[in-house]
């Protein structure tokens, strides 16, 4: 399914490119700075912010308080990338398009345990530090509205998103602190890397908003944008979250997540009709 | 052009999104793996049997560490329908708890021993985990060793008898009035009581004492005439038949009565194992059981204990499971069909070691798995792993 779906997007923009070229310049000569159409590249990093609407845990406390078992997550903490292409039709202020992207989104939690006993000497506590990747296939429809019509246009945009995850992995570090000689005996004991993505489900959408600015440099439109994304279903697979037993020694499970994000791009866009030092659009 | 575009894309997120739907959702009290977890530095915890309540949680027998006494404490966990900790009774002045943890209506039983007499008593267990008072079983039985359910809804107890050196099979009725008894002699001169002792101090020695219920009478693995030996019996003053085992370095680890003169069976010969998931046993005569060796399974952990029973699959079809460790200390159950035919394996565990205690099948078509695992490589504490009916058929078909 998402072959199909990559191939059909990229049947689209053949056809949009084809047709663009077809019109000959001279019928829209005059409206070459109003109306064009952009193929470009599209780059950046992103902020993950992680909204948690149920926590779940393997470990079931006994004799201490359970919330002590939730995962405290580190939002806006590790930064990720995306990188694609970039189709925009740009017609007086008014832009919209789609931006098919490899996206890599990074986020970390953390887990502390501690035991005690009768004697003291008797306490051993360890920290859980999980980093966890995930690749999507990024499929984001836009629209934009030039504030100004000046050589810096700042915009607005909003838009939807699409994506398809097609890899996931966590590295866990283990450290633990033992009190067994008297004093505390810190040591980092493991780190592995472990595939997840069958604990996730195998897609994500969304809505977005943000801000940016473009200016054209030649026959080059650069645009920086910062964009909030915040999406909607839950990221966790229901059916999978106590079948992948990997972690299961120390209750690993996934927490019912929300994605929500932070993105910043850069994207260098070409025109797509009259590429010419002639037509300059300065 | 631009509006064909917008629609195709609309329709290509449209497709993905209903691709991407499960069609099998499985329910939170359907699968789940949950470790107990004591902050206690010095908590032990030694699970025997698991039974399901009926409003879907589970209630767990398990030993724990009791002062002043080399024996093990009991402890009574109830879980709740997504296999979370609720509540626990500490049953005091009784020791060694033995299973299976078994079920009478909403009731559950269970035997175990007065701390200063070691006479053998039977304990209720309600829905909330709560224990009655014990009742000491009439017939000045000692030394409890397995127990199950027969087909009347009384209790199968296997016990040692160390004044007369006999293992006793008893009948006893839920208000502990002993039904009927029979002993038998373990071998002239023999004496198993240190073995008995050290089986019920030690978890790590386990020898696989079971009991059960068969097309003809009962069966008991226990010491007779001088080895550790799969006895049939109708209450008679000799066995029926006898399969005989080596002492104790040979033998039978579970049985599990199919039908007519069909076993499932999970054997040991020295440090190997090997397993004949349908098989004829003779309920009358001498056998031995190395004549039911067919192959090792190297897989299988020496001395690992074992749990065989069958379950009813949505589609009518009866399955084996057969329940035991691996060497890679995890726990694996294996699935036949009642031809013998291996239709499947599962793991429990995967990093950790993971023990196996007990299996159940549950009411929803899943299996509850409990046994232990260590949480940070040191804390041994009890897990809870409920398997979905999903997953199983996923597994046998």
């Amino acid at each position: 399914m998402k072959r199909i779906a990559v191939m059909m997007l990229l049947a689209i923009s053949v056809l949009s490119i084809s047709e663009v070229k077809a019109q000959g310049y001279k019928k829209y000569l005059k409206e070459y700075l109003n109306t064009q159409w952009f193929l470009g590249v599209k780059f950046g990093s992103n902020l993950q912010q992680i909204s948690v609407t149920d926590r779940f845990t393997g470990l079931s406390a006994i004799n201490y308080d359970a919330t002590t078992l939730d995962k405290t997550y580190d939002d806006f903490s590790l930064a990720g990338v995306q990188a694609g292409i970039d189709i925009t039709f740009y017609h007086k202020g008014i832009s919209m398009g789609i931006q098919p992207n490899f996206r890599q989104i990074r986020f970390s939690y953390s887990n502390n345990l501690a035991w005690e006993g009768e004697g003291v000497n008797d306490r051993f506590e360890t920290q859980y530090d999980q980093d966890e990747r995930i690749d999507f296939i990024d499929v984001p429809v836009f629209i934009k509205y030039d504030i100004t019509q000046t050589v810096i246009r700042p915009y607005v945009m909003g838009g939807a998103y699409f994506s398809f995850l097609t890899n996931a992995e966590k590295t866990v570090k283990v450290s633990e602190t033992d009190f067994a000689s008297g004093t505390a005996q810190t040591l980092e004991v493991a780190e592995t890397t472990l595939g997840i993505s069958d604990r996730y489900n195998s897609y994500d959408f969304g809505i977005m908003g943000g801000i940016g600015a473009s200016s054209d440099f030649g026959n080059i439109r650069v645009v920086l944008e910062a964009a909030y994304r915040f999406g909607f279903p839950n990221m966790s697979d229901e059916n999978k979250r106590f079948s992948d037993l990997q972690l299961a020694g120390i209750g690993d499970v996934n927490d019912d997540i929300k994605l929500r994000s932070l993105n910043f791009n850069l994207a260098l866009l070409f025109p797509l009709r009259f590429i010419s030092s002639e037509f300059n659009s300065n | 052009m631009k509006n064909i575009s917008l629609l195709s894309l609309l329709a290509i997120v449209l497709i993905s999104v209903s691709s991407c739907k499960d069609e099998d959702v499985v329910m939170a009290t359907e699968s789940y793996l949950r470790i107990l977890d004591d902050q206690d530095y010095n908590a032990a915890f030694n699970p025997i049997s698991i039974q399901e309540t009926s409003t879907g949680g589970s209630i767990i027998l398990s030993g724990t560490d009791a002062p002043n006494t080399d024996f093990e404490g009991i402890n009574i966990i109830r879980l709740d329908s997504l296999g979370a900790y609720a509540s626990e009774f500490e049953l005091t002045g009784y020791v060694t708890p033995v299973g299976d943890l078994m079920r009478v209506d909403s009731a559950f039983y269970f035997f175990c021993m007065e701390e200063g007499t070691l006479f053998v008593n039977l304990v209720a267990v309600d829905a909330s985990g709560a224990a009655s008072t014990p009742v000491r079983v009439s017939g000045g039985l000692r030394y409890p060793l397995a127990a199950s359910i027969n087909s009347d809804n009384n209790f199968v107890l296997l016990s040692y008898d160390p004044v007369n050196q006999r293992s006793v099979i008893s009948i006893v009725e839920p208000d502990g009035t002993l039904f009927t008894s029979a002993g038998y002699s373990i071998g002239a001169g023999a004496d198993r009581e240190p073995d008995i002792l050290e089986h019920m101090v030690n978890p790590s020695v386990n020898y696989p004492f079971l009991v059960g219920q068969d097309a003809g009478g009962y069966f008991f693995n226990g010491f007779y005439n001088h080895t550790l030996s799969l006895a049939f019996t109708s209450f008679g003053s000799d066995p029926t038949g006898v399969m005989q085992g080596q002492q104790t370095i040979a033998g039978v680890r579970a049985v599990k009565h199919i039908s007519g003169s069909e076993y499932a069976m999970l054997g040991f010969q020295y440090d190997q194992n090997f397993v004949q998931p349908i098989t004829t046993l003779s309920t009358s005569g001498l056998s031995s059981s190395v004549n039911f060796f067919n192959r090792s399974i190297p897989e299988i952990r020496p001395n690992a204990p074992a749990k065989i029973i069958t379950m009813d699959r949505p589609s009518g079809e009866q399955i084996i499971v057969i329940a035991t460790e691996t060497e890679g200390r995890q726990g694996i159950l294996y699935f036949y069909d009642t031809t013998g035919g291996l239709l499947g394996t599962h793991y429990v565990g995967y990093l950790n070691p993971f023990t196996l205690a007990d299996v159940i099948a549950t009411e929803d078509g899943g299996l509850l798995v409990t046994g232990t695992t260590f949480v940070a490589s040191r804390f041994e504490r009890i897990y809870v792993s409920k398997i979905p009916s999903l997953t199983i058929d996923e597994l046998i078909n």
